[in-house]
Parts: structure tokens; C-alpha cells; sequence
């Protein structure tokens, strides 16, 4: 009985630290950061992973936020990089190439390519899909002096999607009509 | 009155044995910023006590609180504090937000899951001074905390301008 206690005991110790190692299987996958970040004049990196999304929703309300909680909890994680640029040239275009590349795979799929003819500003989004069921998003963001990169992994239902805008450094989201009438970015 | 000074001088007398464990990953931290920059941190005196006190008007929502300030700090371009604290904190913690800006100020958090408590370790580098924070927080009791604006008006006794929400 003694025994049967301190397994238990020792398997429940054990448990936080192999859903932490779980966690890390889904990290950020963007090469190329190493060299964006040396070159950015202002960085900003945020990564929230399931245990951190968890405790995040605690301070989301109940009622109000109950669809972005929802969502939330679902989520292997949200990763957000933000690189500000001095002057334009500091990334290439075979660098924003390369980075495409990675999401053009069977799992990935474009879903919109925004890409204006003077460069001023290239939009990308891929979604990654199973069996009709999205399960990860990459949102690209190209201007001359800066880049964005949102990552989302988990499975991920269109109409909660924008709530989660505004919220742990994801941009908010905004419709055709918001930008018609020069809604907030 | 005998029990209350009993069980005061109990909390006085654990609060260093409490902040043990979590405190050896902070004086790592705070030993390695001393020796690479040639700095003195200043510590803020009866942290533990401090601490405490932050468990209980948090209602537990907090505990575990570490604080040290570096005056008079130059740190270079090359100077990587998020590195810095990856070497220093181990495995298990994992980088939250890192900001770095073209002045040179470092905003860096690092977390780590531990039970029903998320572990902070905050650096925060601006104008030549370096504050290193941690702390552990518990989501849900913070949360039932800051949700209970009557019962933390009368803990803390705050005017009555200040109860209203913006």
C-alpha cells in the first residue's frame, strides 16, 4: 500500500515536466531569426505556449472574452515577432523567399498573398490544414522597415479568430469596411 | 495575543526556508550580472517578509518575491540579457516576451509552469539601471483577487476616488 502511495506520489511529480517537454515540441519555426535580430534596431519576441496560454485565459473575462478563452485553450501556443529596421534594405527579398518556402508544403496552404508592386508592404497568410480542420496559421507582414511574423499553432475556428486580435501582441484584426472608413490597424 | 506573536515569529523564521529554492536561481542570476559587469546589486532589506505580506493581500495570488536593483549599469549593444539569464536559469524556463530596443533598453521575461503557479523571472534595463524581479503567481487566485474589488477595498483601505473603476 506504502508502495503503491509513493508511485503515485512520484508519477504525479512527474507529469509537469513531461507536459513541459511536450510544450516544446511546438516551437517557433522561422529560420533566419539569428540574423533578423542582429540586424533589427527594435526587437520583440513573444511566445506563449499552452501552460502560458492557460494561465493568460485567467485574466480574460469570463462572459466578455468567452469566445478568445475558448479558442485560447485550445491552442498549442501563439509566437509573435516583431523586427524594426533603421532603413529599408536590411532584409532581402530572397530572405522573405526563404521564409516562404517553409510554409509551402503539403500541411500549408497560401490563403492570402498581398503583395503591393513597389514593395511597400507584402501580406502574407498561410493556414495549415487536416482533414478540413485548421490547425496552424503564419500571418507574414513585409514593409521596408519592418517585418511581422504571427504564428498560431493549434486548431484554430475562423469566426474566434478575431477575437483574439488586440490580445498578447497579435495585431488586431480589421474587416473591409473598418479600412474603408480608415479603421485602426 | 501570545498565539499571534507565536505564529509571527513562525512566518519571520520560515521566510528565508520558503524563498530557499526559489531564491537559488535569482542569486544565480544576480552572482553572474555582479561578476560580468563588476556591479554591486542592492537588495531590498526583509524580502521575505515583503513576500509574505504579498501572499496574503493577494489572497495567494503571489509569493516567492525576489528583488534586486543595478545602478550605474552600461550594458552594450552586444549585451544579451535574455542569453544571459537562458545560461543562467537552466532548462524549464522558457523566454515569454524579449524587447530590445534601438536606446539599448532590455525588457526580458522568462517563465516557467510549476503546479498551479507560473514562475517570473522579469529583467527590466533602462537608463543605465537593471531591475531583476522574481516571483510566482498563481493565475487563478490573482484573478479571484482582482475580481473582488469590495473585499480588496477593505484590505487595503483605499480612498474612496481610488475604488472607482476608470
Amino acid at each position: 500500500m506504502r508502495h503503491k502511495f509513493a508511485a503515485i506520489a512520484f508519477i504525479a511529480a512527474m507529469l509537469p515536466c513531461a507536459a513541459a517537454r511536450a510544450q516544446n515540441n511546438s516551437h517557433f519555426p522561422i529560420t533566419l531569426q539569428k540574423e533578423l535580430t542582429a540586424r533589427a534596431s527594435n526587437y520583440t519576441e513573444v511566445n506563449l505556449d499552452r501552460s502560458m496560454l492557460a494561465f493568460a485565459s485567467h485574466f480574460m473575462d469570463k462572459d466578455k472574452d468567452a469566445a478568445a478563452r475558448n479558442m485560447i485553450q485550445k491552442l498549442n501556443g501563439v509566437y509573435v515577432r516583431t523586427y524594426e529596421f533603421d532603413k529599408p534594405g536590411q532584409y532581402s527579398a530572397a530572405d522573405l523567399a526563404a521564409i516562404r518556402r517553409q510554409f509551402e508544403t503539403t500541411d500549408w496552404k497560401p490563403m492570402v498573398r498581398d503583395h503591393s508592386r513597389n514593395g511597400s508592404s507584402d501580406s502574407d497568410i498561410y493556414m495549415k490544414t487536416e482533414g478540413g480542420e485548421i490547425l496552424g496559421m503564419f500571418v507574414l507582414n513585409a514593409e521596408p522597415q519592418e517585418l511581422d511574423f504571427v504564428y498560431i499553432s493549434g486548431p484554430i475556428n475562423l469566426d474566434d479568430l478575431s477575437e483574439i486580435g488586440g490580445n498578447f501582441g497579435v495585431p488586431k484584426l480589421r474587416n473591409r469596411s473598418d479600412s474603408a472608413t480608415g479603421g485602426s490597424k | 495575543m501570545k498565539i499571534a506573536s507565536s505564529l509571527s515569529i513562525v512566518l519571520l523564521a520560515l521566510a528565508p526556508a520558503v524563498g530557499c529554492a526559489s531564491g537559488q536561481s535569482f542569486d544565480g542570476v544576480v552572482s553572474a550580472v555582479e561578476h560580468r559587469y563588476a556591479v554591486h546589486a542592492q537588495r531590498v532589506p526583509l524580502m521575505g517578509l515583503v513576500s509574505i505580506c504579498a501572499w496574503g493581500a493577494s489572497r495567494g495570488g503571489v509569493k516567492g518575491m525576489h528583488v534586486a536593483e543595478f545602478d550605474n549599469l552600461t550594458l552594450d549593444k552586444e549585451d544579451d540579457l535574455s542569453r544571459l539569464l537562458r545560461e543562467k536559469l537552466g532548462d524549464g524556463w522558457q523566454p515569454f516576451v524579449i524587447d530590445r530596443q534601438a536606446n539599448g533598453e532590455q525588457d526580458v521575461i522568462y517563465v516557467q509552469p510549476h503546479g498551479d503557479f507560473m514562475r517570473m523571472f522579469i529583467a527590466d534595463y533602462s537608463g543605465k539601471e537593471l531591475d531583476l524581479v522574481r516571483l510566482d503567481l498563481n493565475g487563478e487566485r490573482l484573478q479571484q483577487w482582482m475580481r473582488n474589488p469590495a473585499q480588496s477595498a477593505r484590505s487595503h483601505n483605499y480612498t474612496e476616488k481610488s475604488q472607482q473603476p476608470e
